[in-house]
């Protein structure tokens, strides 16, 4: 299909017609920052803006999601999104994130019900990104500021104008049932926008050869020396588009019992801890080491691919300055032990 | 090791079936062990739940929470199963259970993980080598293995348990009935006997080394505390058992119990998907984090 382009003042009128349609979640500013909300036709979307604070993840993986409901003698019904849902201007590293947590929930043996259905039920609007910033690594990662994996649809702002492409056959439906929004001379040079943004991208750290750097380096003096600042907050965790791992919580409620899930951290002591005062993982170097390990080890050697789209959150928001670039090159170029002995 | 192949689709895996305590046997001296049988409570659920010996399931105590145990029973047992559950002063599902009394409702979901190798066990000479309380999925092996059906499939079964002390044996009764078996060689020690205690006294690999299984065409499964392994598995090095054919089962705190939860893992390896089940061999190569 053709590239086709819409005028960035139809924009409102589009987003009027997607809301009619669909439940519409779009970048708001909020309380200062900017956070992916559900809009409607009166309240206005913003598309100035870099990235949010907290990742999109959350329309996918609630921060707490009730997986079951039990009354005692029977289990009612699954809570799945039955709505039809469109996020709109994702950032590609975002949506890459998808692709990411695609691999871990969506597998031939196990898929959660859950997280499957909200991915299947939502067309995700992308919009490249022009202007990164100095935090954003995403072309280290095997990502670009202009990926399409994981949209469905791809924009990118040009002069007064946005370009779209439709990379999914949801995204394709998406574009004709908003064709009339779109004049169809839309051709943009994608890869000269793509290579104008990457070049913005000041930082290139050499991630290429990470996995077998840190193959080598589980047993390691670095990891103390790199976790003397951690506080082991777990705000990177929070925050990251990819960090999925989660806890099952019961609660009880008036009548009924619930199983709850929600985000954890394997930064926190608990994560690990065993009922028998055990725990594998007891300090904070451990704990630092597992989140570098599972990004950029264990995902590999899982999947292919690293777990982490350079979308530059983590070390934005770092209460310390802990730069997840900085880490990985320090760790690369400790004296390795078991070979340099 | 084999996995068993997960048929559920888009079936919601955080969702338990139902069972109901049918029996609580103590186990120990110290009354911090017991056996839950519990039944399912619906015909479907029982004729679902197939298992096979060394998987696991997560017991739900409801509001309460979750736990991973080690299935106690075996899959001959029809129409139950069995968890031999251990109470620890700060696990709150574990002294929720011990509360527990007959008819509670228990969910239970499973069975989960990897299993024994029974196929490979087949035709072999089987060493089952166990301590402490972490003797409940040998226990689903064994009478496994002795029922009438399947004793003919394996050849020559030693079996080495050791405990504390003779109150801290668990399943006593079944003990007995083994040692008066002639299809199971029985070595059941303690570390220090009591004024009643006819039997072996001495640390399960001193008794081991002693018994000295033959390693020709054999298979040992080990399972005990930390402290019990890294004295055994040099002794069945020695005594020629190669890292392939020693067979153990590993803990983590499993939550989800089915690899999406992101927590069990050491190094690449998730005990709740690629084990619990795990050769020798396979731990050697995991880093040292467990």
């Amino acid at each position: 299909m053709a590239d086709s382009k819409i005028a960035k003042d139809k924009i409102p009128e589009l987003l009027k017609a997607v809301s009619a349609d669909y439940e519409l979640y779009a970048p708001t500013a909020e309380d200062g920052t900017i956070a992916f909300r559900r809009i409607d036709s009166a309240r206005q979307a913003t598309l100035d803006y870099r990235n949010t604070a907290v990742s999109a993840k959350e329309l996918f993986l609630p921060r707490a999601e009730v997986v079951y409901e039990f009354d005692g003698e029977k289990f009612l019904d699954d809570a799945l999104l039955d709505q039809k849902r469109v996020v709109f201007g994702m950032r590609p590293c975002d949506c890459r994130a998808l692709a990411l947590l695609d691999l871990n929930f969506d597998t031939e043996q196990i898929k959660d019900p859950f997280y499957v259905t909200r991915r299947q039920n939502t067309v995700v609007v992308a919009l490249a990104c022009n202007e990164p910033v100095s935090s954003c690594f995403c072309t280290a990662v095997g990502s670009g500021p202009y990926s399409d994996q994981g949209a469905d649809v791809l924009m990118a702002e040009a002069a007064d104008y946005l370009s779209a492409r439709a990379i999914t056959d949801k995204g394709k439906d998406f574009m004709k049932q908003y064709g009339k929004l779109f004049s169809a001379d839309g051709s943009a040079d994608w890869k000269k926008l793509a290579k104008e943004a990457e070049d913005k991208i000041k930082r290139k750290p050499e991630f290429g050869n990470v996995k077998a750097s840190l193959d080598e380096r589980f047993e390691n003096d670095i990891w103390e020396d790199i976790s003397q600042k951690c506080l082991g907050c777990g705000a990177c965790s929070y925050i990251c588009p990819t960090c999925y791992c989660f806890d099952l919580v019961s609660e009880k409620t008036a009548g009924r019992i619930r199983k709850v899930k929600t985000w954890d951290c394997c930064m926190f002591g608990l994560f690990t801890l065993h009922a028998s005062g055990h725990n594998p993982r007891p300090v904070n170097s451990a704990r630092l080491r597992q989140k570098l390990m599972h990004k950029f080890n264990y995902y590999r050697e899982r999947y292919g691919v690293d777990g982490c789209v350079g979308c530059g959150r983590c070390v934005r928001k770092c209460p310390v300055n802990l730069d997840i670039r900085e880490v990985i090159e320090q760790v690369a170029a400790a004296p390795n032990a078991t070979t340099e002995e | 090791m084999p996995q068993r192949k997960n048929e559920i689709a888009m079936r919601n895996p955080y969702r338990p079936i139902l069972t109901e305590i049918e029996k609580i046997t103590i186990e120990n001296e110290a009354r911090d062990l017991k056996t839950f049988r519990l039944a399912f409570c619906h015909a479907e659920s029982a004729d679902n739940f197939r298992y096979e010996c060394g998987q696991f399931a997560e017991l739900t105590i409801f509001g309460v929470g979750e736990c991973p145990i080690g299935i106690a029973s075996s899959p001959t047992d029809r129409g139950y199963l069995e968890f031999t559950v251990k109470r620890y002063p700060d696990g709150l599902v574990t002294n929720a259970l011990h509360n527990c009394c007959v008819g509670t409702r228990i969910g239970v979901r499973g069975p989960l993980g990897n299993c024994f190798p029974t196929d490979r066990m087949e035709g072999s000479n089987v060493v089952i080598v166990g301590g402490g309380f972490a003797f409940t999925t040998l226990r689903s092996t064994i009478r496994y293995i002795l029922h009438e059906k399947n004793r003919g499939r394996f050849e020559k079964v030693t079996l080495v348990y050791g405990a504390r002390s003779p109150g801290e044996l668990l399943y006593k009764q079944e003990l007995e009935r083994w040692q008066g078996r002639d299809d199971i060689e029985t070595h059941i020690t303690v570390d220090k006997g009591d004024e009643t205690w006819t039997g072996k006294e001495g640390f399960v690999p001193a008794v081991l080394k002693e018994v000295a299984p033959n390693p020709d065409n054999a298979i040992a499964l080990v399972c005990g505390p930390p402290i019990m392994l890294k004295f055994t598995l040099p002794v069945l090095t020695e005594l020629g058992f190669g890292s392939g054919e020693i067979i153990t089962s590993l803990e983590n705190r499993m939550k989800c119990g089915i690899g999406l939860c992101g927590r069990c893992n050491i190094g690449s390896k998730y005990v709740c998907k690629d084990g619990p089940v795990f050769t020798y061999e396979q731990v050697q190569a995991l880093p040292a984090e467990m």
